[in-house]
């Protein structure tokens, strides 16, 4: 038996349906209701149930005519993409802490630069009018309000 | 009828509302362009614009809104192969390659022509059908529309797996058991929230469409190296001519007809929406095709071009017969609207019709007056609009990342939706390698909270049995269409294999 797409994903399915049916026992229930015909836990079951009857036939059905590295052959850039969701990751942190404006004019620039344009002057000359202009328009034309950082906060009380 | 679409065609002609239609199409086309962003997103990026005008402004101005980005996005799709939004991926099967043979400003007619005709058979296939299933649906119980859903979800499930049924089913569960994270909407406890306070209302339906979508997809298309390659650009200054030649529209023509008509019906099915209308379009005249003819798709044939854009066009307005009628959305974008006309306290429905007919007609006439609107203003501007694309890719990826983010955030105005995305995303791209689809787990979460819904209030009138199933014709009917389209395919496939082996077994026979 070999590990194809298939199997990979089924076996991770069922794990999963299995989880999601475990928690499911948890669901609170109102006195009395595990008499109902249907309670809050009776969807969940059936989709546990539904999710392990699909990977389960993932696992077995498997004609095992796809290898693991279909699709997976060639070069995957896996550094620029981890640091794309590493970046994304900082600017929902920096948006919490530095505010929107400084936030934006980093993640941009940062992503721009990860991206291959490295020239100081481009990055700086589209990311901040961008940023500017996109403020310009939520804050002013749309009145939408948008908080500045904690840090900020912090600095000015 | 007639009086409802006079108030219709009154409330729709008002200027202000005429002015409500150009900005949602200009505005639309704009944003469907950009890479990543759909008419999902620039639909919800309308909902903060839409809560300061009335109820039938408002739905009109996001229903120019959705069919303009539906079109924006074919634009990106066969300018420079990115599809803006899910619809629009086949169009850049053919799109795509008559751009890279200096045919682009020929392949932009044609979506246009296509799509515009498409927009308008659909409009005309409303006029006739909403009313009448609105009337049908009134008799609609819990059973039926849980059937209704069952079938949308199938349908999905076994067009959008490419083959792999099984996976997409898989993800249609998954999809659904998303939906039951939050609080239950029956008995208000909560479910799978594991503590969390940010996950009490659920899973936001936005941050799960934008981080499966818009930002999966632009970090796929980094990790796979597309964004670096600068080649994957088709050069701007050399649209072409966009005149078509007689014969060519002698071509299209039967095509455009045929596909505006499948997309309509498939866009009326729950569930299903415009990409599944598009690519069942672009199978279904690959496979009317001449033998001759078939291997040429997927080469730049205009046809298949034709095919997706009407298509996908019908479609968006056929979504809006289930979403006025059933109040079950056709498509994540019809089920953002969807919230947004309970926001204004209009419960989409079969009620609809009798209760709020301007919004109901205009509605409708306004899709009418979407279609010229984008044929007249978006045609002449494309040269100078696609204009956007050429801005380098290092350049234009961090800002579509960065208006994903700020779609979301906008909306919650909480950071931990943009960690939740993230996490979202890389789920996402371990699946996109394992060749999981992800528009059956969409539409599984969309119909979800509804699905159950009515499952549940089905098993409580019938005191927990099943029998509803096979005891109510029109449920069991249509369980049955659900059954047909999972087993059907398999099926066939099945068959032919036998036929072929014993054709082998008469031709060793003969030897």
């Amino acid at each position: 038996m070999t590990l194809s797409k298939n199997r990979i994903g089924g076996l991770l399915f069922l794990l999963l349906s299995i989880a999601y049916g475990y928690s499911a026992l948890d669901i609170a229930l109102f006195p009395g209701e595990e008499l109902e015909p249907v309670s809050a836990r009776t969807f969940p079951y059936a989709l546990a149930f539904l999710g392990a009857i699909c990977s389960f036939a993932l696992i077995v059905f498997d004609r095992g005519d796809e290898s693991i590295d279909d699709g997976m052959t060639g070069e995957l850039h896996w550094q620029l993409a981890a640091g794309l969701l590493l970046l994304m990751i900082g600017y929902g942190l920096a948006l919490e802490w530095l505010g929107f404006l400084i936030a934006t004019i980093l993640f941009l620039t940062s992503g721009f630069w990860m991206l291959g344009e490295r020239r100081p002057k481009i990055l700086l000359a589209v990311a901040i009018p961008f940023t500017l202009g996109f403020w310009a328009l939520l804050t002013q034309a749309l009145d939408i309000y948008l908080a500045p950082g904690l840090l900020l906060n912090a600095l000015g009380d | 009828m007639l009086e409802g679409m006079l108030i219709g065609l009154q409330t729709a002609a008002q200027p202000f509302n005429i002015l409500m239609v150009f900005i949602g199409c200009f505005a639309g086309t704009f944003i469907g362009m950009l890479p990543g962003l759909g008419p999902v997103s620039a639909v919800a990026l309308m909902i903060p614009i839409t809560y300061g005008l009335d109820p039938a402004s408002g739905i009109i101005l996001m229903a120019g809104v959705y069919y303009g980005a539906v079109f924006g996005g074919s634009t990106s799709s066969i300018l420079i192969n990115a599809p803006g939004c899910s619809s629009t991926v086949v169009t850049a099967f053919d799109g795509y390659p008559m751009a890279r043979n200096g045919q682009a400003g020929k392949a932009l007619a044609v979506a246009a022509y296509a799509s515009f005709s498409g927009g308008t058979i659909g409009a005309f296939a409303l006029l006739v059908a909403a009313p009448f299933l609105a009337k049908v649906s009134l008799s609609f119980q819990s059973t039926d529309y849980f059937a209704l859903m069952v079938l949308g979800l199938t349908a999905v499930a076994a067009f959008s797996g490419k083959g792999h049924v099984t996976k997409a089913l898989t993800m249609t569960v998954v999809g659904l058991m998303l939906a039951t994270v939050g609080t239950d909407r029956t008995s208000g406890v909560e479910r799978f929230t594991f503590g969390w306070v940010d996950l009490i209302d659920g899973i936001s339906f936005l941050l799960l469409a934008m981080a499966t979508f818009a930002l999966a997809e632009v970090v796929m298309s980094v990790m796979r190296g597309e964004a670096q390659n600068a080649e994957t650009h088709a050069d701007m200054n050399q649209l072409g001519s966009m005149k078509l030649r007689k014969d060519e529209v002698q071509d299209i023509a039967p095509t455009i007809g045929r596909s505006s008509l499948l997309g309509f019906l498939i866009g009326v099915l729950p569930g299903a929406g415009a990409t599944i209308a598009a690519f069942l379009a672009y199978g279904t005249e690959r496979n009317l095709a001449p033998a001759a003819k078939r291997p040429l798709f997927g080469t730049g044939i205009l046809r298949g071009l034709a095919a997706p854009e009407s298509a996908n066009n019908a479609a968006s307005t056929g979504s809006f017969v289930p979403l006025l009628t059933l109040g079950i959305p056709g498509s994540g974008t019809t089920a953002i609207m969807l919230g947004a006309l309970i926001a204004y306290g209009i419960q989409p429905g079969p009620r609809l019709f009798v209760d709020n007919p301007e919004v109901f007609w205009s509605v409708i006439i306004s899709m009418y007056l979407g279609n010229i609107v984008l044929l007249i203003l978006n045609l002449p501007l494309i040269p100078y609009i696609s204009r956007l694309l050429a801005i380098p890719r290092p350049i234009l990826i961090p800002m579509i990342l960065l208006f994903s983010l700020t779609g979301v955030y906008l909306v919650s105005f909480n950071t931990f939706d943009i960690h939740m995305m993230v996490i979202i995303c890389v789920i996402a791209l371990m699946l996109k390698l394992l060749d999981f689809p992800m528009a059956p787990m969409l539409l599984g979460f969309i119909l979800g909270g509804m699905l159950e819904d009515n499952l549940r209030r089905a098993l409580v009138i019938n005191d927990g049995s099943l029998s509803f199933i096979w005891e109510r014709p029109l449920t069991a009917t249509i369980l049955g269409l659900a059954l047909l389209t999972l087993a059907g395919p398999p099926l066939l496939a099945y068959l032919r294999r036998k036929m072929q082996l014993r054709k082998g077994v008469l031709v060793t026979d003969g030897e």
